[in-house]
């Protein structure tokens, strides 16, 4: 009987044991970690993806940051901590203790901190301070590329999401997707092997690869930022593209900002206004409706206009920008010395019906459908809405407003044979298992590739036989137009205020770059041959020497 | 020959006991050294962050043109002429 009675004794203080220890742990929390889970729950997050160059140079990468926050309830002596946080965060004791509350938690008190200064902190080992781990975007180049990438800011819900340029369009393949883990672990934080272990890894952002190449965009901005300081520009803007294929080379727009400080910025700077700003494009419009014209065979390239004086067109007097007249002229010559009255008659043979035909085929009325977020289509009125004297204004480029890339986009189709092709700037989306390259689209064709060749050979001329001759790189043949237009304020032309502009590509025989620039507001001119063109000069000499090109 | 059931039970308990003993350690050993390689995994994961980050820095116009700047490889550094030589040239 006692060794049963024996055996029972044992047994009693063998659960007396468990019971008191179980107590202990659910109870008194001893061995408990802060944020200790039976079964942890988590939501892994994708990495998202990175934006590299047409060279594979990185221009968006990742970074870890740390917020830093505090536990109030657990900080002991508040004073002491706050002046040895005072002098490696920088932040002022007095803003500390303002955020500090005593009833709180959790109080984030500074985001961004890199490894250094988190380990510096873990240092001093006080009781109540804590890390989150942060993805940061990391930008090796800065504003390089500001309107052209956009920026990571937050949705409603506090989650990243991409704004403008390529991070707002692209924002869903460089988001990924979320993972997700279930993890029965013991108190010590290990994984029990036998219990529910349950990994979703989750898939990455897609790294996107751009058309664009550093060194030409480099090039673009110094050049533009000297622009706009020589002939004291309020703004501007550089597009560097391939013509056949609409690959843009570089993009520039500025005043521009930081998209790693993008909250010190206000909205107005996120636009980009190459593909968001409607401008009239004036005298660099003229070879498109020159071109059409020759591929309705309603003009042919050794016709000759009669150059008089100004043409009356209702109320309204077309004049040349110089009102000087010089009588018989060819086509070329109305291209080269930019004559608008050459332009009336020009747009008159082509007849009212086509003029509008050929403003739809270049896609003046539609998005140009370049894969950047924020792009907004040109204006064109209705039929019925067009009188005599728009007819007149449209061959010159006045009365219609376009927007920088749809320009080019035109353009470009009438130096690289005839065809309207889609601009895009994402040349490969790079996921963790394939590579999808995106090729050139095909719009449509708008002239043939004899047409092309005589509007080249036009450009090339207007170049070395324009009103101003500029100081251009010897021995290339470079094709290009100028352009001046007045900006319509409240309904009415400021002769003082312009946008000077100037289109050009080179080699003139295959074209293999084409260029716009856009200055809005030169101050120490008004004309585009004396601010825009020798802007566009002194760019095409830098990607002559980049690209290595041969004088012809 | 007669079967010690109580044995060969005792036997197989002691075996059954032995063995989930050795399971469980094993278990903890396990889980010990998964949570150890995913500690190294999420480091060598920040490292390869922060080195893609200096790599690209150092790779950056950003950096060159503050290096060129240290170096004086700047417009400042262009030659000053001296325009009043016939000074000198009379002494």
């Amino acid at each position: 009987m006692w060794k049963i009675k024996l055996l029972f004794i044992f047994f009693l203080i063998l659960y007396l044991i468990v019971i008191a220890k179980l107590f202990l742990i659910q109870v008194f929390n001893i061995y408990r970690k802060d944020n200790f889970l039976y079964l942890q729950s988590k939501k892994l997050m994708p990495e998202r993806g990175k934006i590299y160059d047409r060279q594979n140079n990185p221009l968006v990468l990742n970074q870890i940051n740390y917020l830093m926050y505090l536990e109030p309830k657990k900080i002991e002596n508040k004073d002491i901590i706050f002046k040895k946080l005072e002098a490696i965060l920088k932040i002022d004791k007095a803003s500390l203790e303002a955020k500090f509350d005593r009833e709180k938690y959790w109080i984030p008190v500074a985001d961004r901190l890199d490894k250094e200064t988190k380990s510096e902190i873990e240092k001093l080992k006080i009781k109540g301070i804590g890390f989150e781990e942060k993805m940061r975007r990391y930008y090796p180049e800065a504003s390089l590329s500001a309107h052209l990438l956009g920026f990571v800011g937050k949705n409603k819900d506090g989650e990243d999401i991409g704004y403008f340029g390529v991070e707002g369009f692209y924002n869903k393949e460089l988001t990924g997707l979320p993972g997700f883990i279930q993890s029965e672990k013991d108190i010590l934080g290990r994984p029990i092997m036998i219990g529910l272990q349950e990994k979703v890894e989750p898939e990455n952002g897609r790294d996107l690869i751009l058309t664009v190449d550093k060194t030409i965009q480099e090039i673009a901005k110094k050049k533009l930022a000297e622009g706009l300081k020589n002939y004291k520009a309020k703004s501007g803007c550089v597009i560097v593209a391939d013509p056949s294929t609409m690959a843009i080379l570089a993009l520039v727009c500025l005043p521009d900002y930081d998209p790693d400080n993008y909250y010190l910025f206000s909205e107005n700077y996120f636009k980009n206004p190459a593909i968001s700003d409607l401008f009239e494009p004036g005298s660099i419009f003229k070879p498109l409706i020159m071109a059409a014209a020759l591929q309705e065979n309603k003009i042919k390239p050794d016709d000759f206009y009669n150059e008089q004086g100004p043409i009356n067109i209702g109320e309204y007097q077309i004049r040349t920008w110089d009102n000087k007249y010089e009588g018989k002229i060819s086509m070329t010559r109305i291209l080269e010395r930019s004559s608008n009255v050459g332009m009336v008659f020009i747009g008159e043979k082509l007849g009212k019906k086509n003029l509008l035909k050929y403003l739809n085929k270049f896609g003046f009325n539609e998005l140009t459908g370049i894969d950047l977020q924020g792009e907004v289509s040109g204006f064109l009125k209705p039929v019925d809405q067009w009188y005599s004297i728009d007819y007149a204004t449209v061959t010159f480029g006045q009365g219609i407003a376009v927007t920088p890339i749809q320009m080019i986009t035109a353009f470009a189709s009438i130096i690289n044979g005839g065809n309207l092709m889609r601009p895009y700037v994402v040349s490969t989306i790079v996921s963790s298992d394939k590579k999808n390259v995106i090729k050139p689209k095909k719009i449509r064709e708008i002239i043939n590739e004899k047409n092309s060749l005589i509007i080249r050979k036009m450009l090339t001329s207007a170049v070395e036989n324009g009103e101003v001759s500029w100081a251009r790189p010897k021995g290339y043949k470079i094709g290009g137009k100028t352009g001046t237009a007045q900006i319509p304020i409240k309904g009415r032309y400021d002769p003082s205020k312009t946008i000077a502009s100037f289109i050009g590509f080179i080699p003139a025989d295959q074209p293999k770059i084409i260029v716009l620039v856009t200055l809005k507001e030169p101050g120490t001119s008004p004309w585009g041959s004396e601010t825009a063109a020798p802007l566009f000069f002194e760019i095409i000499k830098e990607l002559i020497l980049y690209y290595n090109l041969v004088p012809e | 020959m007669k079967i010690n059931f109580k044995k060969i039970v005792g036997f197989l308990i002691f075996i059954f006991i032995a063995s989930k003993i050795c399971f469980f350690v094993l278990g903890i050993k396990l889980s010990e050294e998964i949570k150890v390689l995913d500690n190294k995994i999420k480091k060598v994961h920040q490292e390869n962050i922060e080195l893609e980050k200096e790599i690209s820095f150092l790779d950056s116009y950003q950096y060159a043109a503050s290096q060129a700047a240290d170096l004086g490889f700047i417009k400042e550094a262009q030659p000053i002429y001296l325009e009043n030589l016939k000074y000198a040239l009379k002494n």
